[in-house]
């Protein structure tokens, strides 16, 4: 055999493997469609809802953080009253003795127990700030593969019929992302009081 | 053991940590304390001073404790001088990697009175 016909026959070769290859791989690519057909409306959804949620209340950042401030301060009043109390029975500790003194040494161990206690505001607070910053992540992503998603729709009749169909479909059982406890905006007591006329 | 002769220097972004560690490490006799917020702060208040003892928190800004405790080791006056970390990370890497920079003892958080004297009495 020469040269040349080795080299038609070796790409002959290559050609029918390829046509091997793409019949295997045909139904996989059939799935994958069908897979994303299923995957697009839940998609849209997910996207609806994030949007709704970014517009519609203050991000869950600024609601922890408004939550840990509250914290703060709460436990700031118990420390600085803690700290107080532990000062005056100190005092009193010094100028006691026999059961007196044992039972004031007691309660100021207790009292050091509730200050050891509110280690609880550092950790829930460094907790609250990873679980934001994971959420604001998904958030971020979630709309970056939408976006993209709707770019290869706008390309793609199929896709982009299945995105409108959807996008008039009801949204039953969707979460209510009202804010209802961020305080930024909040009502004050005298504004409430000055409603009520009280 | 009597720590009212030995000086602390402890690092705590933490408000209210910094005043729960302040506390317990004044009621256990300790009674030069200086406090800082994050590893820069605790570099500036160490320049020129000697402490006998660190005890710093890991997650803080601007320089975490793990960075910190680098700087002090690769300073030959710091290279002795006993470091306790107090931590919310209490994954096995972690305290692995807090041994491998030089930390003597670590403390999980949220820690009790006795946990704390327990770790200072052994590097002290």
């Amino acid at each position: 055999m020469d040269k040349k016909s080795g080299t038609v026959l070796s790409t002959l070769r290559d050609i029918e493997s390829l046509f091997e290859f793409g019949g295997e791989i045909a139904p996989f690519l059939e799935e994958l469609f069908a897979f994303l057909t299923d995957l697009m409306p839940i998609l849209a959804r997910a996207n609806r809802a994030l949007a709704s949620t970014t517009e519609s209340m203050p991000s869950a950042s600024d609601n922890i953080a408004s939550a840990e401030m509250m914290a703060q301060d709460a436990t700031n009043t118990i420390m600085d009253n803690a700290d107080k109390i532990s000062a005056e029975l100190d005092a009193l500790i010094e100028k006691t003795d026999g059961e007196t003194q044992e039972a004031l040494e007691s309660v100021a161990l207790k009292i050091n127990d509730i200050n050891m206690a509110l280690q609880y505001q550092d950790i829930t607070s460094q907790h609250l700030q990873q679980a934001s910053q994971i959420v604001e992540a998904i958030q971020t992503r979630m709309q970056k593969l939408f976006q993209a998603l709707q770019e290869i729709g706008e390309k793609n009749e199929a896709i982009q019929k299945i995105l409108e169909n959807y996008d008039a479909a009801d949204d039953e059982g969707e979460i209510d992302t009202t804010d209802t406890i961020h305080r930024e905006n909040a009502i004050s007591q005298d504004e409430i009081d000055a409603l009520f006329g009280n | 053991m009597d720590v009212s002769n030995k000086s602390v220097l402890f690092v705590e972004d933490s408000p209210t940590m910094r005043r729960i560690i302040a506390n317990s490490l004044r009621r256990l006799g300790f009674a030069d304390i200086i406090e800082a917020e994050n590893g820069i702060d605790a570099l500036e208040k160490l320049e020129g001073n000697m402490v006998n003892l660190v005890v710093t928190d890991w997650n803080m800004p601007e320089m975490n404790g793990a960075e910190l405790v680098k700087v002090l080791r690769s300073k030959p006056e710091f290279s002795m001088v006993p470091i306790v970390m107090i931590t919310t990370r209490g994954m096995k890497d972690d305290v692995i990697t807090a041994m491998k920079l030089g930390v003597n003892a670590y403390v999980i958080k949220p820690f009790t009175p006795e946990i704390l004297k327990q770790k200072l009495d052994s590097v002290l």
